[in-house]
């Protein structure tokens, strides 16, 4: 490993300088993203500290019900974290420019390969930072546990992370050694499945029958915890995690270091058998990766594009063009359209399994409260899409800009193509699991209306905003979108973007209030009310819209590139 | 120096480079010509461990690119025609990085970016990020990078992009005279007047087959031309239209 320290230290050189480097950047723009992430953290400490509180009120179940809490939650990041490793340690590995100039330097492939992955493992694992220490913070400040609770809670972060790592590089490694011509479409569909799988799992009537518990606290919180009970396999590393975290919190020290130690050596182990397959195989895989056949696409697939292009009729020429290029671009990308479809995947696998859960049996009250809910998670993965994927798009043209800045139309085609891009993707989605939703729960039609009414507002704000702020803050120098996202637009719009879904879902949510309050009260005087938040709903998503492209087609206009 | 016998590489059913046979002695310069998807960068690429062959086997100074890998590596310098730079290190930090990797010590390193610097004129920018500078900028830091360790071997691909004549030349000399002082120069080129300019021996590849070889009049005679390197290589590679890629 004689080379992997000088690489590390490259790293934190690169890191280093970047840092030094935001001394040259507007003041306003740094305090801006630093309150913006202290405002994330706060808000989310905030909800986990609520969330704490309430459950310290039935001490009977509050550390069953903890534990279940603690487990899911690592699980579920665990998964994730598997999950972006791997795309982000494809990319990293067999396609970066770094890696290109690394291997022909006289360094073993293995020490390129540990670098790689560490550097994919920190890339892929902020947000987990982001999501667990706030729920910690609240945990202890809700349960007042010993001082050392917080830094042996931090070890077991930093230590975890190297699971998911592991066997991201593993799976990664497998894949481009043995699969190289398709390894991309392999690891989505395996991944995806494999998140599928573990989801379906969590709904399944062999898990409710075989695990059912039940004690004094109300059935409903009792079934629910049968059904994630899985979670608590000791074999899991997230079970593990949560035990040890709690064992702390509980003072039970010699507990807590043990799990911590579990997980410690499970991660070398797991990072041993990667280092170990990446000293046989990482050469191999990545020279095959680079001598993947020519594919010839136009005649295979013209087909599905004339259907498309007849389709977009409406739009004039150029538009049509510049929304078919993005469709392919998208379509032939898997590390771009895997991540939509592990989302729009788990999402649409959760409402077809809302019957198995028996919620369309439950009355007005709850079936609105669960529709809502979703409402609100498709909400988010749609603010998700616009985000990652709709931000970047203008940005991604970067060096190729000139192709289109020659191009016989206005800027303003361009600009409208990608919304037009956007917004069509985004009612495709949405729309489809929302309807999808509220039939698995069997709402009224006038609840479904308004549901169906409120997705499309989302989108084409979502859309607008997305398109403005990219238009308005590009980066053309960058060619990764996770980069592009992280900057100063892409905060910036994932602000605007969550104040717009929360002023629509507030909005909303009035109606929705207003017609079960309705049934159960059998009152009829808040119509006035239920139409005025319809409509201001709407002046809010027109205004979303029209702004920011306006504002989104100026800057761009004047764009010198 | 460099020994290929038999190489060939297939990306699927296409034959990029087809049973390539070739020794380059110690301080040779030698021009690797060959139209745009003839078989040059990837012949490149497996000299420097970038793609495996699919058959045959290369060697550098005596080590087996496949088996020995890092110790061919490190007795040859790669010069790729899309230079690559961290864009958050200096050009000196970059230098002092590559130093590193061959094993060099910080007074030999200190030493050699001093002497390049000024053969390559970077004084004015060299302690700025790599992010700042442009194409010919980064191509001249790559270019010193190439030279750091003193490599035995030197592998370009189209070295001469980007740059402005004066680098040109000061880069032209500067290979001359590491072949002349006994380092192998291998530069696969489209520039034929650089080729007839410095190489002692010319080949040129066609659709994966290398079918001329030998000196600027040797390949002269057998493409029965008379004049420039041009018109023999035009005439040599006449049989069907450029490909592309």
């Amino acid at each position: 490993m004689g080379s992997l320290g000088l690489l590390l230290r490259l790293r934190c050189r690169t890191i280093a300088n970047a840092i030094l480097g935001l001394g040259g950047h507007s003041k306003l723009k740094i305090l801006f993203i630093v309150s913006f992430g202290a405002g994330v953290l706060a808000g989310l400490f905030l909800i986990f500290f609520e969330m704490f509180s309430f459950l310290k009120r039935f001490a009977d179940v509050q550390d069953i019900v903890n534990g279940y809490l603690f487990a899911m939650f690592f699980m579920s990041l665990m998964i994730m974290l598997v999950f972006s490793t791997c795309i982000i340690a494809f990319t990293s590995l067999f396609r970066s420019r770094e890696s290109f100039f690394l291997i022909p330097c006289p360094c073993q492939p293995e020490d390129i390969f540990l670098y790689k992955l560490s550097e994919s493992m920190a890339f892929s694992s902020w947000a987990f930072l982001l999501l667990g220490v706030p729920l910690l913070i609240a945990y202890g400040t809700t349960y007042d546990v010993p001082w050392y609770f917080y830094p042996i809670s931090l070890l077991f972060c930093a230590v975890f992370v190297g699971i998911p790592a592991g066997l991201g590089g593993l799976i990664t490694l497998l894949i481009a050694a043995y699969f190289p011509r398709k390894r991309k479409q392999i690891a989505a569909v395996v991944l995806v499945g494999l998140a599928g799988v573990a989801w379906f799992r969590l709904f399944s009537d062999v898990v409710q029958q075989r695990r059912l518990m039940y004690w004094r606290f109300e059935s409903w919180v009792s079934k629910v915890l049968a059904k994630i009970s899985f979670c608590q396999s000791q074999l899991l590393p997230s079970w593990w995690m949560s035990e040890g975290i709690l064992s702390g919190a509980r003072g039970e020290v010699g507990r807590s270091l043990f799990f911590l130690l579990v997980i410690l050596s499970n991660a070398l182990f797991l990072l041993l058998i990667a280092y170990l397959l990446a000293v046989r195989k990482y050469r191999d895989a990545w020279s095959l990766c680079q001598s993947s056949r020519e594919r010839k696409y136009y005649q295979k697939e013209w087909i599905v594009y004339r259907g498309l292009r007849r389709l977009l009729f409406l739009y004039s020429r150029p538009v049509r063009l510049l929304i078919l290029k993005d469709v392919k671009t998208f379509l032939r990308d898997p590390s771009q359209w895997s991540q939509v479809l592990l989302f729009v995947g788990l999402l649409l696998l959760y409402i077809l399994n809302l019957r198995n859960l028996g919620y369309h049996l439950h009355g007005p009250m709850w079936k609105s409260i669960i529709s809502f809910l979703n409402l609100s998670a498709t909400a988010l993965v749609l603010s998700t899409f616009t985000g990652r994927f709709v931000f970047p798009m203008l940005s991604l043209e970067g060096r190729k800009f000139w192709v289109l800045g020659l191009m016989p139309l206005h800027r303003r085609s361009l600009l409208m193509g990608k919304f037009f891009f956007a917004l069509g993707g985004a009612l495709l989605i949405s729309e489809t699991l929302i309807v999808l939703s509220d039939w698995m729960l069997k709402v009224e039609m006038q609840m479904l209306v308004l549901h169906v009414v409120t997705v499309a507002i989302l989108c084409l704000g979502l859309s607008a905003i997305s398109v403005g702020v990219g238009a308005t803050f590009p980066n053309l120098r960058e060619d990764n979108p996770a980069k592009i996202v992280a900057g100063f637009g892409g905060t910036l719009n994932l602000l605007i973007s969550l104040t717009f879904v929360a002023t629509i879902m507030l909005l909303m949510t009035i109606p929705s209030y207003l017609s079960v309050a309705m049934k159960i009260t059998s009152m009829e005087v808040h119509g006035t009310w239920a139409l005025r938040s319809v409509v201001t709903a709407i002046a809010v998503g027109v205004f979303a819209c029209v702004i920011p492209l306006w504002v989104g087609l100026r800057s761009f206009a004047k764009l010198e590139f | 120096m460099i020994e290929i016998d038999g190489l060939t590489k297939q990306f699927g059913e296409k034959v990029a480079v087809d049973s390539l046979t070739l020794n380059i002695p110690k301080g040779e310069f030698f021009a690797f010509l060959g139209a745009n998807g003839a078989g040059k960068t990837t012949t490149i690429k497996m000299l420097t461990g970038l793609l495996k062959p699919t058959s045959g086997r290369a060697e550098i100074c005596g080590f087996d690119v496949v088996r020995e890998h890092v110790q061919a590596k490190s007795r040859i310098s790669y010069v790729p025609d899309q230079p690559y730079l961290y864009d958050k290190l200096s050009g000196r930090e970059f230098l002092h990085f590559v130093g590193e990797m061959y094993q060099m010590s910080r007074e030999e390193r200190d030493r050699r970016i001093q002497e390049l610097v000024a053969v390559f004129e970077l004084t004015e920018y060299v302690d700025n990020l790599c992010e700042s500078y442009s194409h010919g900028m980064k191509q001249r830091v790559v270019l010193s990078a190439a030279l750091m360790h003193e490599p035995e071997v030197v592998i370009t691909d189209e070295p001469l992009v980007a740059l402005d004549p004066k680098s040109a030349r000061v880069l032209k000399d500067r290979l001359k005279a590491m072949a002349d002082n006994g380092a192998t120069v291998f530069m696969s080129t489209h520039t034929l007047a650089v080729a007839e300019e410095l190489a002692d021996r010319i080949g040129i590849i066609h659709k994966g087959k290398l079918i001329a070889l030998g000196t600027f009049e040797e390949i002269q005679k057998l493409s029965e031309t008379s004049s420039r390197l041009e018109d023999a290589f035009l005439a040599l590679t006449a049989d069907e239209g450029v490909e592309d890629g």
